[in-house]
């Protein structure tokens, strides 16, 4: 199956954000998840709550691309790896559940699916970006 | 009283207490009780000024208005064009039929206190008084003459547009988009309300939430953004 464009992987390159010799590991798309709460506080709007973001990962840094409800890019952060206190992936019926602990105080839980029915560049996350994270991380 | 004082503090405490992490992952939220309610003050000063006006305009049981008083400051056609009371096209965002009504509108409000932390307090606010008026206005327009409206629902339907159509880079075809599914949410909404409303005896506006939505962001699209995009 031949893989559609990602738009916002397409953003990220040409913003140029790369250092020299910084070689592309791979990408991913992720969302956080809604907590039952607000479910019974807004129903359906719950939804709302949800942030997601396209994870790009390379052999220095890991890059968070903000992703409005919109489909617009609303920002980005970098962290290098040794920014990174803790991390974990657990893997569930379609989606890993990955968690980062950054050293400056914030947590992040993203839902990101290994499994779809569309071939999108950087949307899946896979075993060979989860073994890169997990070293890079445990090594910095 | 008492009743008002609670929906008082539920509306206020978890908006103080509430410190949502900023947008940045780079950022961490240190702010103390004070900046938090800084950070959401329309949100508190819509807020109150809805509590307040119940407090003035409900029965001494204090679960619904006063029939005299809903006659003074709802929005009914006739009174505005045949007696000049235009005063009521303003009273009538601020008063509310009973407490549900109020509960309803305050925690849209709340949950729309969001946009506020994204966009400031100034911008939120001119949202709020434009789409209101907006809203107001098609009343005048649309309502049978002797029909009477009122709720701050007009005003936010506004800040719900703008919650989804206030972001930069946004194209014409995406804002016509955004807006629809506003639009689609908004009557899902008033219909679903309209399901819970007492046998007849008040009905919900869905043509004024649908104006106010439609206000809202005319006024995003047109006068606010183009002021940030020159001030950049």
């Amino acid at each position: 199956m031949t893989q559609r464009l990602n738009r916002h992987l397409e953003r990220f390159r040409a913003m140029n954000l790369l250092a020299p010799g910084e070689k592309y590991i791979g990408a991913f798309f992720g969302r956080t998840q809604v907590e039952l709460v607000w479910f019974f506080v807004m129903g359906p709007l719950a939804l709302l709550t949800m942030r997601q973001y396209q994870v790009i990962a390379t052999d220095q840094r890991i890059f968070f691309l903000r992703v409005s409800l919109l489909g617009k890019h609303t920002g980005i952060d970098a962290f290098d790896y040794n920014e990174i206190e803790e991390a974990s992936f657990v893997k569930g019926l379609l989606a890993y559940k990955i968690f980062f602990r950054f050293k400056h105080g914030r947590t992040l839980w993203l839902d990101a699916n290994f499994k779809a029915l569309v071939a999108v560049e950087g949307l899946l996350f896979d075993e060979v970006l989860k073994n890169h994270l997990e070293r890079a991380i445990t090594w910095s | 009283m008492v009743l008002i004082l609670l929906i008082a503090t539920l509306f206020i405490l978890p908006l103080i207490l509430h410190a949502p992490q900023p947008e940045s992952l780079r950022e961490i939220n240190t702010d103390n009780a004070l900046q938090r309610a800084g950070s959401v003050s329309g949100t508190l000063l819509i807020g109150i000024a809805l509590i307040a006006t119940a407090a003035a305009t409900f029965n001494a049981g204090g679960y619904d208005i006063a029939p005299q008083l809903q006659r003074l400051v709802a929005l009914s056609p006739n009174a505005v064009i045949k007696q000049g009371r235009h005063y009521q096209i303003f009273s009538s965002a601020l008063v509310h039929v009973n407490v549900v009504h109020l509960t309803g509108n305050l925690i849209m409000l709340a949950l729309l206190s969001v946009y506020e932390r994204r966009v400031g307090h100034g911008r939120f606010l001119m949202v709020f008084v434009v789409s209101a008026l907006t809203s107001s206005l098609a009343d005048l327009a649309l309502l049978p003459d002797d029909a009477m409206s009122m709720g701050a629902s007009g005003g936010i339907c506004g800040l719900a547009a703008g919650f989804f159509l206030d972001h930069d880079e946004v194209t014409k075809p995406d804002w016509a988009k955004g807006l629809a599914g506003v639009l689609i949410l908004v009557v899902f909404y008033s219909f679903a309300a309209s399901l819970t409303v007492d046998g007849g005896i008040a009905r919900v506006n869905w043509a004024a939430h649908i104006w106010g939505a439609v206000g809202g962001a005319l006024y995003i699209r047109f006068i606010a953004r183009r002021a940030t995009e020159r001030a950049t």
